[in-house]
């Protein structure tokens, strides 16, 4: 009587191990496999983080090369060679889109060392050559953690020239040779982004100053600048309203119409928090430049 | 009862460890955007000031960054040969141009259509501070991102341009 519970207490131990033993082997795999989920879902994050930001130094890249040449010839892909320089005497060479699309291919490379890297480069101009828009996509190979999941996976980033001093299209406030001009810049900003942008809102304590090359504006802003058409101009906005402090910055070149013209530069992105800015210069009499 | 005893602790250190994994890969991800952000800024205004300025505004969430960040940058010709290097410091500690080639060594090596490579170390504090079979886990883990950008800044351009009359 006295060893009957004895005998019960072990076999109910040896059924609780059974059991436990059984839960470990279906559990322990989920476990494992969502744990490999999690890290290939951040490691996805982190790697589509990078093909943008490789993407957006690309077109960036891309872009500058044809503003060294005030320009870019509207050349079919492949042929390469310096035309006949648009930007006058004593300009840089204007490059080819074969050159511009090289440019991106080099950027890419040069941010994406690694094997099984893909770029493609399309360029959107108009007839005159400018301004245009340099779209550079680039594309990985991601290999999951358990290497039996291959997937491609891509980034997408965009830069625009304006319109620049050239033979092509002269105005009377913008001619070509750099007679300077007077611009109202805006640097529009939006939170959510890439949706529509709304115009920078003018904000009381903002400081805003726009230098030659370098810019500060904090919080969103207007300026008006006096300054050689097709010149590149850079700008840096903080905005300080959110959670976090952003800073963006971007570049845009300084279009060559008539006044009252609008021009839309290439928005900006800071990826992690979707802030985007966006820059739009607007050629005004020189009387209002003050 | 057992069975609950034996994996709820199983679960809770996959769970942490998850969640620990997702802060790590969240921070590689900010130092990514860190990075371009000091690429970026260095090639559109070759100022080492501004470009600190920036990294530390866009690192600014990463907890205790200027005292864990190591900025290191590199110009590069468009072959691909060094002209400058800057060293590595922690950018709390050397000032406004940490990590960036100062004045004097910049002025000859930079040029529009030099590259410029950003490169951001950080150590990531480690908040669990646990022995597991007698190894102990590290206090902090390093974490790198890089981005080269081409510099877009001509030094040839008088200051002036741009100034409104």
């Amino acid at each position: 009587m006295s060893r009957r519970p004895l005998v019960v207490g072990r076999r109910a131990l040896a059924e609780d191990a059974g059991q436990v033993i059984v839960l470990f082997a279906v559990s322990l795999p989920l476990f494992l496999a969502l744990l490999l989920l999690a890290i290939d879902g951040g490691r996805l994050l982190v790697e589509r983080a990078r093909l943008t930001g490789a993407a957006q130094l690309a077109a960036e890249a891309a872009v500058s090369l044809a503003a060294d040449g005030r320009g870019m010839v509207a050349a079919p892909a492949g042929v390469g060679g310096a035309a006949a320089g648009i930007g006058g005497a004593g300009a840089p060479a204007v490059p080819t889109a074969a050159q511009v699309r090289d440019m991106a291919k080099d950027a890419v490379l040069r941010n994406l060392p690694e094997r099984g890297v893909s770029v493609s480069a399309s360029i959107v101009s108009r007839p005159g050559g400018e301004p245009f828009t340099v779209r550079v996509r680039v594309e990985k190979e991601f290999v999951s953690s358990i290497q039996r999941i291959v997937f491609t996976i891509a980034g997408e980033a965009s830069a625009q020239l304006g319109q620049s001093a050239s033979a092509v299209a002269p105005s009377p406030s913008a001619s070509p040779g750099a007679s300077r001009t007077c611009y109202r810049v805006t640097i529009g900003w939006n939170y959510r982004g890439p949706g529509r942008f709304s115009q920078g809102e003018p904000d009381a304590r903002a400081r805003s100053r726009l230098g030659p090359l370098t810019a500060n504006f904090d919080g969103g802003a207007t300026d008006v600048i006096w300054a050689a058409p097709g010149t590149r101009h850079t700008f840096a906005a903080t905005f300080s309203q959110f959670r976090y402090a952003n800073y963006v910055s971007g570049a845009f070149t300084l279009p060559a119409g008539r006044p009252g013209d609008r021009w839309d530069g290439s928005p900006s992105f800071f990826s992690t928090l979707e802030v985007g800015v966006w820059p739009v210069a607007i050629p005004t009499q020189s009387a209002n430049c003050r | 009862m057992v069975e609950l005893a034996l994996v709820l602790p199983l679960f809770l250190i996959l769970l942490l460890g998850l969640a620990q994994v997702g802060l790590i890969l969240n921070t590689q991800q900010q130092l990514v955007g860190v990075a371009r952000q000091g690429a970026r800024t260095y090639a559109l205004g070759a100022d080492p000031r501004s470009t600190v300025a920036a990294v530390r505004l866009a690192g600014r969430q990463l907890a205790g960054f200027d005292d864990r960040v190591l900025l290191s940058t590199e110009i590069t010709d468009e072959r691909g040969k060094a002209k400058a290097r800057g060293s590595a410091g922690l950018l709390g500690r050397v000032g406004s141009t940490g990590g960036f080639p100062s004045a004097a060594v910049q002025k000859g090596a930079v040029r529009r259509g030099y590259w410029i490579t950003v490169t951001v170390t950080y150590k990531y504090p480690n908040p669990i501070r646990a022995s597991v079979l007698g190894f102990r886990l590290p206090d902090t883990i390093t974490l790198s991102s890089s981005a080269t950008a081409r510099i877009e800044y001509d030094p040839t351009i008088p200051p002036d341009l741009g100034v409104a009359p």
